[in-house]
């Protein structure tokens, strides 16, 4: 799970949206271009942005993460794109019978190299912004620029800020059971439903009590009760405008290579 | 007869890195009644859940009833170790003050019978068998966190650990809830409580022991406890009024005083001598 880590940085000091117009130039990028060497200098860029925003040691882990998920893409697509010279078999063609199954061919391994690439690239960006972000920053930006209603934006922070509570409850609730006794045992599913009330039931009780207490404490806060002004303001400063030329810049660079044909992947 | 509690270098390091207790080396003897006390973060939560198996020693050794914790997991040690909780609501979740009270003599697996007498017997303990057949949620807070310890008692465990019994409760409910815990020690079990409440520990408690930083600082009866201010101070604990005025006074009452009746007793000795 990402989260978001406390540095001051420079990419920390960009606007939330900023940061979701760099993924939404990403995931166009990625998409429009297939050749593994574009695919592969897009995540170096994500990565070397993780570094510029000094959480490159989270980027890097988080990435590694969804190495498992690249690689299974990685061998969907070696066989069900096949094309090109047939670098080797999985089964070796001296082998009787099943000699000569699974090839992997150049096609097949450029394919998979680059959907693999490309499913890195389009979730990687999500661990920087994650990391440099605060979840209700993101949703005030949302609710700024974009023109969300607040209660929605609202809704969706209390909800994101409710998981962790609820958690530590749940935590706690078992524990209690435990220590009475409790324990999920066997494997006959009704009985491990049943394992689920001991649990389940205090934290509803738990969960409604708190949120009506919440309901209250905002009520007392005033809530609702006229046009709401912020804080912080929002605004893109000279820094975003920079980064968001660049991005725009290179988002045409990027459509004109894919026109021209440069992004296709080339079987030699 | 060996010790009931016995823990040595005890260390216990959290997750998130945060060392609780450090090095916490204790012996609790059968029928001993034994109040926790120490500021939030102390260890105190953490020392206790060690007992029946809730968190596991970093190193160090825990053995209760001969029993070595760290073999065991929790529901067995609940036979022995009856852990009541802060709040009741954590643990309340049946539709009859009978049926949450029967829920942990039933994951032992124990016959119909043995479960009814063990549900009679917990309830006639804390004082509830007119409600035996309530809505549990219905309870006021002080019979909720009765009808908690009855959940636990229900077990029959020796030893009872009851975490801030008197936390958030009215005077009346305060006083119940004592005396009930009195009546649980009188009839043989070994109590260790968790509290903030100094008048609980003045009035009931026969050992205390003061954690600071997941250490133990001092060990002692309530009256050698209180009798040194200064170290109590020092982390931001105090005696109970009464025994901080008497401390106030050193040439009218050099020993500590742990009561009201204590404070009248001396007093009225005094002025006779006079």
């Amino acid at each position: 799970m990402m989260e978001y880590v406390f540095r001051r940085s420079l990419i920390h000091d960009l606007h939330p949206l900023t940061k979701l117009v760099w993924s939404a130039v990403i995931l166009v990028l990625a998409l429009i271009l297939d050749s593994p060497w574009f695919l592969a200098g897009i995540i170096l860029s994500v990565i070397l942005m993780g570094f510029v925003a000094k959480v490159g040691k989270e980027t890097l882990v988080y990435t590694g993460g969804l190495l498992a998920f690249s690689v299974i893409i990685f061998l969907i697509q070696v066989w069900f794109r096949p094309g090109g010279r047939i670098l080797f078999s999985v089964f070796p063609s001296s082998w009787p019978v099943v000699g000569g199954w699974l090839p992997v061919t150049i096609s097949g391994v450029l394919y998979g190299l680059a959907m693999s690439l490309r499913v890195l690239c389009i979730v990687a960006p999500f661990s920087v912004i994650l990391s440099t972000t605060q979840p209700r920053d993101v949703i005030m930006a949302l609710v700024d620029k974009l023109h969300v209603p607040y209660d929605y934006a609202f809704l969706f922070t209390t909800t994101l800020r409710f998981m962790p509570i609820i958690m530590t409850e749940v935590s706690t609730i078992s524990q209690a059971q435990r220590s009475r006794a409790y324990a999920v045992e066997g494997w006959n599913p009704i009985r491990r439903l049943k394992a689920i009330a001991p649990i389940a039931i205090p934290i509803v009780f738990i969960a409604i009590e708190k949120a009506e207490r919440l309901g209250l404490c905002m009520d007392l806060r005033g809530y609702g009760s006229k046009e709401r002004t912020y804080l912080r303001a929002f605004k893109l400063r000279l820094l975003d405008w920079v980064a968001l030329t660049l991005m725009v810049l290179t988002l045409i660079g990027g459509i004109v290579a894919a026109v021209k044909g440069y992004g296709r992947i080339v079987i030699p | 007869m060996a010790p009931i509690i016995e823990v040595k270098g005890l260390h216990h390091r959290y997750r998130n890195g945060f060392h609780a207790l450090r090095g916490v080396s204790v012996t609790i003897e059968r029928g001993e009644f034994v109040a926790i006390i120490g500021q939030n973060g102390s260890g105190k939560t953490t020392f206790v859940k060690h007992l029946n198996s809730l968190l596991r020693a970093t190193t160090g050794t825990v053995y209760v009833n001969g029993l070595d914790v760290s073999q065991h997991v929790v529901s067995e040690m609940a036979r022995t170790v009856g852990y009541c909780f802060q709040n009741p609501d954590h643990q309340i979740f049946c539709e009859s003050v009978y049926k949450e009270v029967a829920y942990g003599p039933q994951n032992l697996h124990l016959n119909q019978a043995e479960v009814d007498q063990r549900v009679d017997e917990a309830l006639g303990a804390v004082g509830m068998l007119h409600c035996k057949n309530s809505m549990p949620r219905e309870l006021s807070k002080g019979q909720r966190q009765r009808l908690a310890v009855a959940a636990v008692l229900s077990m029959r465990p020796e030893i009872l650990i009851i975490d801030e019994p008197t936390t958030g409760q009215d005077y009346r409910d305060g006083i119940e809830m004592l005396n009930l815990v009195k009546r649980l020690h009188q009839s043989g079990h070994t109590v260790l409580i968790i509290t903030h409440d100094m008048l609980l520990v003045a009035r009931f408690a026969k050992r205390v022991l003061v954690l600071r930083d997941g250490q133990i600082l001092l060990d002692g009866t309530p009256r050698e406890v209180f009798g040194q201010p200064d170290v109590l101070y020092s982390t931001f604990l105090a005696p109970p009024p009464i025994t901080s005025l008497a401390q106030a006074l050193p040439e009218f009452f050099p020993e500590p005083v742990l009561s009201m009746d204590e404070m009248v007793e001396q007093t009225l000795a005094l002025l006779r001598k006079r």
